[in-house]
């Protein structure tokens, strides 16, 4: 145990430094090394192509997609050339939006910077955890495991699971903002029913660290319950404390 | 606390040394010295029991309770 989270925090270490590189950073003979952003959004509206079928059926039917999920409003899909397309249907009407990995956007914008923040702090926070798990694995070793330090430390894994969830949940309504702005450019106006959290399947930029669900309070909630494993630890500390103190 | 260890009393009594009364009762170094200078929160019986044997005297001899 102790050594798979000890290799994991090294090779997140390579990992993050590879992820970063090839998101963020191209290489053109003309300009050098420089700044870019990853994915390019388009919207379109379509007919139904095939009448028989529910149209999202048929979508699913007709994609050669890696993967596929539904949600109430549309059906996304990640397929091999590294685009992710979302498909919906409001009854009358048949619209895609659709997100590039292969093509690059160079605009410094607002979006864009938040984005690499977002990715940043998300390396970060993955980078810490991993340590203070290998930090409180190595404690289990040690044979002290109830002590301060390992308290702090599930405190902060628990925190740090909350505040990931929120920045993708803030990560999630910019994406949103965004792809109502290229849906009304286009003359879209089947998005109007749909909410942002129907849209979350496809996180514009982040490929790896996205899931196909579209509920984020798992998170929350995941983040809550080792805040509440570090209320007991703390009273296992104080247990320890008397226990070291009986001779 | 108004319970007194008077573990050092006893083991001037007997002429005996920490090292040695920590080997006679199989208790480390470390937690002898917790439990005569009073840092102890509770004591076992057995080695309160120990220590009394070790010691040849009365539970009484080591603890002692006094008014604050």
């Amino acid at each position: 145990m102790f050594w798979f989270f000890r290799i994991g925090f090294w090779l997140q270490l390579v990992i993050i430094f590879i992820q970063l590189f090839f998101n963020y950073v191209m290489y053109d003979s003309e300009q050098g090394l420089y700044f870019t952003v990853r994915g390019n959004i388009y919207a379109h509206t379509t007919q139904p192509h095939l009448p028989n079928l529910h149209p999202l059926d048929s979508v699913i039917h007709k994609t050669p997609a890696t993967s596929v999920s539904r949600s109430k409003y549309g059906v996304t899909t990640l397929d091999t050339i590294g685009s992710k397309t979302i498909y919906m249907f409001n009854g009358q009407q048949f619209g895609f939006l659709r997100v590039d990995y292969t093509e690059f956007t160079k605009a410094f914008t607002v979006t864009n910077m938040l984005w690499f923040l977002a990715d940043i702090s998300f390396f970060l926070l993955w980078l810490i955890i991993t340590y203070q798990i290998m930090k409180i694995l190595q404690s289990i070793k040690d044979e002290a495991v109830f002590i301060q330090q390992n308290i702090k430390r599930i405190t902060f894994i628990g925190w740090a699971f909350i505040l990931m969830t929120f920045v993708e949940i803030v990560k999630d309504q910019v994406f949103f903002l965004v792809a109502k702005q290229h849906l009304q450019d286009t003359g879209l106006t089947l998005i109007s029913n749909v909410n942002w959290y129907d849209l979350v399947p496809i996180s514009l930029y982040s490929v790896s660290y996205d899931t196909m669900n579209h509920s984020r309070f798992q998170g929350i909630a995941l983040g809550l319950i080792i805040l509440v494993i570090a209320q007991i630890f703390k009273n296992g500390f104080e247990l320890q404390k008397e226990k070291d103190l009986t001779i | 606390m108004p319970i007194i260890v008077n573990l050092d009393v006893m083991m001037a009594k007997r002429k005996m040394s920490l090292n040695e009364l920590s080997e006679k009762v199989d208790i480390t170094l470390s937690n002898l010295s917790i439990l005569k200078t009073g840092k102890a929160k509770a004591i076992r019986f057995s080695t309160l029991e120990a220590l009394c044997k070790a010691l040849d005297s009365q539970p009484s001899d080591i603890l002692e309770y006094r008014e604050e």
